[in-house]
């Protein structure tokens, strides 16, 4: 420990001689990662999510390999209910319904990107259907298409299959796709279309992924604040204690954009979470400062006692907390994978930056403020002295 | 003089003063907890319900279990095996041997709990003719290649088939799926497999669930203890290594050194005991507000590990501190009084940040924000409790052995 003790010492001499140099290089780090953020990923695809070195996943990629597509579309045809109370029970067995699915068919086995379509349609198009009559008929002659019907006949599906691949282009594409599909077949009045299934939860999951992240860093950046201003009882102290951190998350993010780590459901409160976490590092550091020039110190004086100490200190609990989480990466599950990574990444980083910037930035802060308050104080002066002079 | 000053004096007082008291305490709530952690359930959790209800997608997805039943289907994969080398090898699945087997196996499964229809090579062929599988290869070749029917069954290579089973309205995938999947797979291991080459496996996305569940446990053990290796690792660097030097380099007697040596591994050891504790409490705490366990919120032990130390790391290097020039108790009182309060607000941070989690939509999000609240907060009371208590008895008691061997 004595070795760490004395190279943090020195490089409290060295933070303080190159504080400007060190402005530079984080400017120049942070605005490398910030340029990694746009490249973030959304992951969406379940599958992926799932421990694929198990027998059963090689065995279902196997199955979609063989049959095509695993993700499934289904898309629900119900008689909306104010249309069934007036009209009394409406039946789906209908002309007009079935014609409407056969419509959808023909549209969507246009596009390449589908790999099957069925519906009660597709086993009806043996018969020649003029009345809502021969549908009924026709449908007690096969046995099977009733599992296309609800039991009430309210309602009836119709299935498309896609192989996507969890890719979120295609998925956003072939969604899309279904959507204006839907809206270009004028579908029969009092029915309601309503669409679900892989690709649409996929669609809806990145949706939600993306104003979580954002929501979730939102509450978490306005509450730590909150405490920060509180404890720390200055705005512009606050912000010092929270600026470090903050640029651990915009490192984080930018890493995970630049290795390609997508965000998923265990990823997306990472921002939050690295907040909650690394915030206790710069907290030690201001503090031990403030307290080391309260008792009279030089900068240099404070920061060669304060880095050394905390340093050593914050460095013990960061890496136990980072060995807990790269524990993660042992697991089977990739997403819990990916979390452990990244919470390590972020928590490595916040430590990083509490250690060797931080201390630079307290300085130049401190510095800042002593040139600001010395230009309001002479600002001031010479307004008084002018307003002196007027008076006599 | 700060509002906790006084509060924080008093517990200082209590737990330096009253070891026993506050062990005696944790030991009943560990049992408690032991007690309610064995409740504690692995869950399976589908796609949909990661996404809160009120989106269409997901009432869509209701309104579709509702009324047909689940959506999901289990298989059962059968595939040719190429590794077998038996003379009788079959190398197309459209053979009458696979489809009498696959129709034996039909039967099976239709007579089972949850199953509603059984779809499979056997069943379509039998419908399309006449229920009669033909004895004749050729027979059914013509018959699978004039059905398009056939498709969804048999793949275009004719190396693998699989038998849809569609589940019953009552059927659940938390509660049932584990049922199925054993009663499916003793059914396969029961029908004797004809001897022609053939690999015959559960299969499906409802079927993948139970298998995960039944990883979850084993992959908690393992990451559970490799954070807790590597941080054993890390608390040796940090309290003996330095301890075991120093001790060697000092002139005591050898006994004196294997004490200081031994001592030094307490303050390596006791920190942990915030983990262990916080774990169990943690545990306990889910169990008692039946709170399951999924695939990805089993990480979560190791993350608590990670984050937990911290506070019997802090507790303990500041006793190291202390107990240079004080009693056992004095020098615990000025540990309370110096960590508590930092300690405090760490945590504090820790939970804004797990509460922000909890405000956002996707509900695993929020589970796993609430279980890193239960976690940490109980880490945060057994470094206040446990810790300190057991810091103050076992130091009492080395003082004791080392005015012993002294007096020797």
């Amino acid at each position: 420990m004595s070795f760490i003790y004395t190279c943090l010492e020195k490089l409290s001499i060295f933070q303080k001689k190159y504080k400007y140099f060190i402005l530079l290089l984080t400017i120049i780090i942070t605005i490398f990662f910030i340029l990694g953020v746009p490249k973030i990923q959304m992951e969406t695809d379940f599958s992926k999510m799932s421990p694929s070195e198990l027998d059963i996943f090689k065995l279902n990629e196997k199955i979609t390999d063989k049959f095509g597509g695993s993700d499934v579309v289904v898309i629900i045809l119900k008689y909306n209910d104010s249309f069934n109370s007036s009209f009394k029970e409406y039946d789906i067995r209908n002309i007009e319904v079935i014609n409407y699915l056969k419509e959808l068919e023909t549209e969507f086995r246009k596009e390449s990107q589908v790999n099957t379509v069925i519906s009660a349609s597709t086993y009806l198009s043996m018969f020649s259907l003029n009345s809502n009559e021969d549908v009924i008929n026709s449908i007690d002659l096969l046995p099977g298409i009733s599992d296309f019907f609800s039991k009430d006949y309210k309602t009836t599906i119709l299935y498309l299959t896609s192989d996507l691949s969890g890719n979120q282009d295609k998925t956003i594409a072939f969604t899309e796709m279904i959507n204006e599909k839907i809206n270009l077949v004028n579908k029969p009045t009092g029915i309601d279309v309503m669409v679900t299934g892989t690709a649409p939860v996929g669609v809806t999951v990145l949706d939600i992924l993306g104003k979580d992240a954002v929501k979730t860093l939102i509450y978490a950046i306005i509450i730590i604040l909150i405490l920060l201003f509180i404890t720390e009882t200055s705005f512009s102290r606050g912000f010092l204690v929270f600026s470090p951190i903050f640029l651990g998350v915009i490192w984080t993010i930018g890493t995970m954009g630049w290795l390609s780590i997508k965000l998923s459901v265990a990823t997306v409160g990472i921002g939050a979470m690295i907040l909650g976490l690394g915030v206790e590092y710069g907290v030690f550091m201001t503090s031990r400062y403030r307290e080391e020039r309260n008792k009279g110190r030089t900068q240099e004086e404070s920061l060669k006692v304060t880095v050394p100490s905390i340093g050593s200190s914050i460095l013990g609990s960061g890496l136990t907390t980072i060995v807990g989480f790269l524990a993660l990466t042992f697991s089977i599950m990739p997403v819990l994978k990916d979390l452990g990574n990244s919470l390590a990444i972020g928590i490595g980083f916040s430590l990083f930056i509490a250690i060797f910037i931080s201390p630079s930035l307290i300085i130049l802060f401190e510095d800042f403020t002593f040139w600001f308050s010395k230009k309001m104080h002479d600002t001031y002066k010479n307004i008084t002295d002018k307003q002196g002079r007027l008076i006599k | 003089m700060s509002w906790y000053d006084k509060p924080l004096d008093r517990y200082s007082y209590f737990v330096s003063h009253r070891p026993y008291l506050v062990i005696l305490i944790v030991v009943i709530l560990i049992i408690f907890a032991m007690y309610f952690s064995s409740k504690v359930e692995y869950v399976n959790f589908s796609n949909s319900d990661m996404v809160p209800d009120n989106y269409e997608v997901v009432r869509a997805f209701d309104l579709l279990e509702d009324t047909f039943g689940n959506p999901s289907s289990i298989l059962i994969a059968i595939e040719l095996d190429d590794s077998f080398q038996g003379y009788n090898k079959v190398n197309d699945l459209r053979d009458y041997k696979v489809i009498e087997y696959i129709d034996v196996i039909s039967q099976y499964i239709e007579n089972t709990d949850y199953i509603l229809e059984v779809s499979s090579i056997s069943t379509v062929v039998k419908e399309v003719n006449n229920d009669i599988i033909p004895k004749s290869n050729l027979e059914i070749n013509k018959l699978i290649s004039e059905n398009f029917i056939f498709e969804n069954i048999i793949s275009k290579d004719y190396s693998m088939t699989v038998i849809r089973i569609s589940l019953t309205d009552d059927f659940s995938e938390e509660e049932n799926a584990e049922e199925v999947v054993f009663n499916l797979e003793k059914i396969i291991s029961s029908i004797g497999k004809p001897n022609i080459g053939l690999n015959v496996n559960v299969a499906g996305e409802i079927a993948a669930g139970p298998i995960v569940e039944r990883e979850i446990g084993p992959d908690m053990q393992k990451t559970s203890s490799y954070s807790i290796y590597g941080i054993i690792i890390l608390l040796i660097f940090i309290f003996v290594a330095g301890e075991i030097i120093s001790s060697f380099n000092k002139k005591h007697s050898k006994k004196i050194k294997i004490l200081t040596v031994l001592g030094s591994i307490r303050f390596g050891i006791i920190p942990l005991s915030t983990i262990l504790i916080g774990v169990v409490w943690t545990f306990g705490y889910l169990g008692l507000v039946k709170m399951g366990l999924s695939s990805i919120t089993s990480g979560v032990i190791s993350m608590i590990m990670g984050i937990g130390i911290d506070f019997g790391i802090q507790t303990v290097m500041r006793f190291k501190q202390e107990i240079k020039d004080k009693s056992p108790e004095k020098a615990m009182e000025e540990t309370m009084k110096n960590v508590f309060i930092p300690m405090a607000t760490t945590t504090i941070a820790a939970l804004i940040g797990f509460k922000a989690m909890s405000m956002g939509e996707l509900t695993l999000l929020q589970d796993l924000g609430k279980m890193m609240s239960y976690g940490v907060t109980a880490c945060f009371f057994a470094a206040i409790t446990f810790v300190p208590a057991i810091l103050v008895v076992l130091e009492k008691w080395i003082l004791s052995l080392k005015v012993k061997f002294k007096k020797k």
